[in-house]
């Protein structure tokens, strides 16, 4: 029995490290390849060892492409997705677990519907709503002026922010503290607000966390609808900037060094987050399935 | 903010006396720097009219906010459109014809093959020709000359003898285009003086029916296929490159059937001496007639005042100089359309610099004889039909279906595009 | 569970009215705009509309292409979805071992969660480059036997595998923290019965894992058919010859390239139906399974 235990042991490493292996591969070789030049890559195939124009095709995203810029859009789009995420969704299950709303049932049910039809299926309608956000009240027979959001920050970051899967998250999250915290408060002679407010949010702190750092990884992963939502290069995000970079080519051989230093350039930032906050990222995904 | 621009506008056109006004385009990297160019010398050389241009970073994508833009009433007086587009906008309702508008302006000084593109059958002219293209045919001559190869080719019949002496010689792509129909059907049924579609490619009517899978054009794709097969023509995704236009610039592919516009980066890449550029080739016995203009044009939008349509006709006037058009031409390798810009160009003596190199032929097959079915292509849904056409002929390249299905399927699916374009614009 | 004792309708009003206001104006009213779009003919600049009842929803659903497309989608959900929880499930139970390269690995296993769908399509498109990617020598030994440019099932399988890489990170997470949540006391009965750690896997562990391993399917399912259109748009783009223009890709290049709103509101009634009926049969089965199971 002890034999066959290390020889399980011993598949369930090799297992593990082909894993392993397949996840850094892809990343290990992109990193190699941005380390070559162009005519290098074109003539001896992909790299699997360092060479030394990692810095030189790097110099060149940032200053040959919009990757930078784009860069800075994402972050912007990522930051608003999340932090509005986690204030909106933060209120609504507040309301809906702890205000004693009638029709409460409703209005979940009315957000739940947000979750099975995600802005990639309906994109098409999305896109002409964004490009005129007033309609409605103009159909309703308002007096207001067109806006149109298309091509703005705040108009990539909507869709993702009107999206039910944060406030399912903290419901469920706000429905296993116990509601006799809420009733000491009570005692104590603290209204609503302040019991949101002093006890629980301490105690969502976590939870947010967890919410907040996959939201902003949603944010900057992002492809369609920023695709189809911002037109110039200015507003674009890095993973669409990215995407372009691809296939922009034109008449010029594909610079694949260009291409990999790109993509390792636009990964780093929601890598070094995984990274550095793992224990919300993982906690986070759990927390959805609840 | 972005949202508040139009605002922003507005308050400036009340503020200042100058009439201030947007123009949409959608050419990005060389392109997008000589019409930047082009704008910030408008504006320099006069102070009653400010244009601020505005990429929207493809063709495609100035379209769908155009359209976007205009159902919400925010839309520029101005906007650069493709040529695939040209139907849709006709029958929009949103565009003025630019020869309503400028009824004086010198139409007729455009050469024929670059104006009919966006005319109607009875002569109304929508659109003013910008940036123009047309097909062209390349060679690479040292590899033309390892495989003893002396002329340049001129027919198919040539064409594809020289690609088999290549083949023989070890050149493993001697000839390389790709499966867009703009260079398969569009240009070729032009210059073979025949049509893709009935009603002369539609401009007589909007019940027209595609007619690929027959005459010509059907044998071409057929001979096409059957090359292909042999190992005489690649397209795109068997070059290294991934690119037909990518594969001639690396050495890769010796003879290519390309844009106009693509000239400048061979020439950058390969030298220009190392390379010929002619008319595209025909086949043997028929009579040329002129190519299609590819490239783009630009319209006015309805929906602005006096004001605003004046300082965009000045645009459009100081666009059309000869003088702005040979700028464009030098930094782009677009042609120049106007014969008062074919006269300067002749009389400033630079016809034979490399920048110009492309306007001798381009200006040549533009302006070959034509008939009622080369005037252009005035078809519903197109830039769909293309999608189909390379969807199906990759089939058939592929050895899954034969060509002759792959048009019969390419017509069908066409046919029955156009029939609901018809039944969409039926209450016009 | 027991009543809050706070009760407040203007807070109420207040916390709700921000989110409700944003899903109305961009979930409901998209929403009910492709379905008025379906039953009109369009004009993409908004002339004229013609009111066609059913016609358009005839149309597609006669239309050989529509059914093409969805069954693609249909045959990308299968078998993109099988390996994205497959694998991440050898990987759960490995690493649930407990064994020194689990630590390692459980950190490793979700960074592809920050690398987007189309970025690894970037990357996998140059990896599989027939001519200077990874497969590169068996093209040299067999010329052509490698070409996802041109061959539709090289390209299927291109956005299996990159589909795969991004489904890991969620797959994974979930499994292995299901795997951990097992009460210790069936391992330790069969191990005093004598099973040896493969049965114990296979036999105990891995059916007490059922109602995780029926969650992550059902949810990869509509996962994979959103997350193909980030690979596809960066690595085949539909092709080669429509062999991966699943439907989110047709409706996209009909709406956006081809102004073709009516057709692609349709497509989009329809797809948004298909997602709804999924749902529907996931929920019904997942009712009875996790009363079946506890």
């Amino acid at each position: 029995m002890i034999e066959t235990r290390t020889s399980f042991d011993r598949i369930c490493m090799g297992i593990l490290w082909l894993g392993i292996l397949f996840i850094l591969a892809p990343l290990w070789i992109a990193l190699m390849t941005a380390s070559h030049s162009a005519v290098d890559v074109m003539r001896s195939g992909l790299a699997w060892y360092p060479g030394p124009h990692l810095v030189e095709n790097v110099i060149r995203v940032f200053t040959d492409t919009r990757i930078p810029v784009q860069m800075f859009n994402s972050l912007v789009v990522a930051l608003m997705t999340a932090v509005g995420i986690c204030i909106l969704s933060f209120c609504t299950a507040f309301a809906l677990v702890f205000l004693n709303l009638r029709f409460g049932w409703l209005v979940f049910a009315t957000i739940f519907g947000t979750i099975l039809l995600p802005v990639d299926i309906r994109v098409v309608p999305t896109y002409q709503v964004m490009s005129n956000i007033m309609e409605p009240f103009a159909a309703l027979g308002l007096p207001v002026s067109q806006i149109s959001l298309v091509n703005t920050h705040i108009g990539l970051a909507l869709p993702a922010i009107a999206h039910g899967t944060g406030t399912f998250m903290l419901r469920q999250f706000f429905r296993t503290v116990p509601m006799d915290l809420a009733r000491a408060a009570r005692m104590d002679g603290a209204g609503a607000l302040r019991f949101m407010w002093d006890v629980l949010l301490p105690l969502s702190r976590p939870a947010l966390a967890a919410l907040f750092v996959l939201m902003f990884l949603g944010g900057w992963t992002n492809y369609l609808w920023p695709l189809v939502a911002s037109s110039t290069a200015d507003m674009q995000t890095a993973v669409v900037g990215l995407a372009r970079l691809a296939t922009d080519g034109d008449s010029r051989a594909p610079d694949f060094p260009l291409m990999m230093a790109a993509a390792s350039t636009v990964s780093l930032i929601p890598l070094t987050l995984i990274a550095v906050l793992q224990r919300f990222l993982v906690r986070g995904m759990a927390l959805t399935e609840k | 903010m972005r949202f508040l621009t139009p605002l922003a506008a507005l308050a400036m056109t009340t503020a200042a006396h100058a009439t201030d006004i947007e123009f949409w385009y959608g050419n990005t990297g060389s392109n997008e720097k000589a019409i930047l160019a082009a704008c910030e010398a408008f504006n320099a050389s006069q102070d009653q009219d400010r244009v601020s241009c505005v990429g929207q970073g493809s063709y495609e994508a100035g379209m769908q906010k155009a359209i976007a833009a205009y159902r919400a009433g925010n839309h520029p007086v101005l906007i650069q459109f493709f040529d695939a587009g040209t139907l849709d906008l006709m029958l929009s309702g949103a565009v003025i014809p630019v020869s309503e508008v400028m009824p004086d302006a010198p139409w007729d000084s455009y050469i024929p093959g670059a104006r009919a593109y966006y005319e109607t059958a009875d002569g109304k002219l929508f659109s003013q020709p910008y940036n123009s293209s047309t097909l062209l045919f390349y060679t690479n001559k040292a590899m033309l000359a390892e495989a003893g190869i002396e002329k340049t080719p001129e027919t198919w019949e040539e064409v594809i003898a020289a690609a088999r002496t290549l083949k023989e010689a070890g050149v493993s792509c001697p000839f390389a285009t790709d499966i867009n129909a703009w260079r398969q059907i569009e240009q070729f049924a032009a210059r073979h003086g025949v049509p893709i579609a009935t009603q002369s490619n539609g401009y007589d009517g909007l019940d027209a029916e595609y007619v690929i899978d027959q005459g010509i054009v059907a044998q071409h794709m057929n001979n096409l296929a059957d090359w292909h097969e042999e190992g005489l023509v690649r397209f795109d995704a068997e070059t290294k490159a991934a690119k037909y236009n990518a594969a001639f610039s690396a050495g890769e592919c010796a003879m290519i059937e390309g844009s106009s516009g693509g000239y400048g980066s061979f020439a950058e890449a390969l030298g220009a001496d190392a390379i010929t550029v002619t008319l595209p080739p025909m086949y043997q016995g028929q009579t040329r007639h002129n190519t299609f203009v590819g490239g783009a044009s630009l319209w006015l939008m309805k929906g602005h005042d006096e004001a605003e349509v004046k300082a965009a006709q000045n645009f459009l006037d100081y666009l059309r100089t000869p003088e702005a058009q040979l700028e464009f031409t030098a930094a782009t390798g677009y042609l120049p359309v106007t014969q008062s810009a074919l006269d300067l160009l002749e009389s400033s003596g630079r016809a034979d610099a490399p920048e110009f190199a492309t306007a001798g032929p381009g200006m040549e097959t533009l302006g070959a004889p034509g008939n009622a079915d080369t005037r252009g292509i005035r078809l519903g849904f197109y830039v769909q039909f293309r999608d189909i056409f390379a969807e199906e002929t990759q089939r058939a390249y592929n050895g899954d279906i034969t060509m002759d299905e792959a048009l019969a399927n390419s017509v069908r699916r066409g046919n029955e595009l156009l029939r609901r374009f018809e039944a969409t614009y039926a209450a016009n | 569970m027991t009543q809050s004792p706070f009760r407040s309708r203007p807070m109420a009003l207040l916390f709700l009215s921000p989110l409700i206001l944003l899903t109305a104006l961009f979930f409901y009213w998209p929403v009910a705009e492709a379905i008025r779009w379906s039953f009109f003919l369009e004009q993409p600049f908004g002339g004229e509309s013609t009111f066609v009842g059913f016609a358009n929803f005839r149309r597609v659903l006669s239309d050989p292409e529509f059914w093409k497309s969805l069954k693609l989608t249909g045959i990308f959900m299968v078998t993109a979805s099988v390996p994205a929880v497959l694998v991440p499930l050898m990987l759960a139970m490995a690493a649930d071992r407990g064994l020194r390269t689990s630590r390692i690995a459980r950190n490793v296993l979700v960074w592809p969660k920050g690398v987007a769908g189309a970025s690894i399509g970037v990357i996998f498109g140059f990896i599989f480059n027939p001519f200077v990617g990874i497969l590169t020598p068996l093209n040299q030994l067999w010329p052509g036997i490698w070409s996802p440019g041109t061959d539709g099932v090289d390209a299927f399988i291109t956005l299996i595998v990159a589909n795969l890489w991004n489904g890991i990170p969620f797959n994974f997470v979930i499994l292995l923290a299901g795997l951990q949540a097992l009460p210790d006391t069936y391992a330790k009965a069969a191990a005093l019965d004598g099973a040896g750690p493969w049965r114990q896997a296979l036999d105990i562990r891995l059916p007490l894992l059922a109602p995780q391993l029926f969650f992550v399917l059902v949810l990869e399912f509509t996962e994979s058919i959103i997350n193909a259109f980030g690979l596809i748009d960066t690595m085949t783009r539909g092709g080669p010859g429509g062999a991966t223009t699943l439907l989110v890709y047709k409706i996209y290049a009909d709406g956006f390239k081809g102004y073709d709103l009516s057709g692609a509101s349709t497509q989009t009634v329809l797809l948004m139906i298909f997602v709804l009926l999924i749902a529907a049969a996931q929920f019904l089965l997942m009712e009875r399974r996790v009363k079946y199971e506890r």
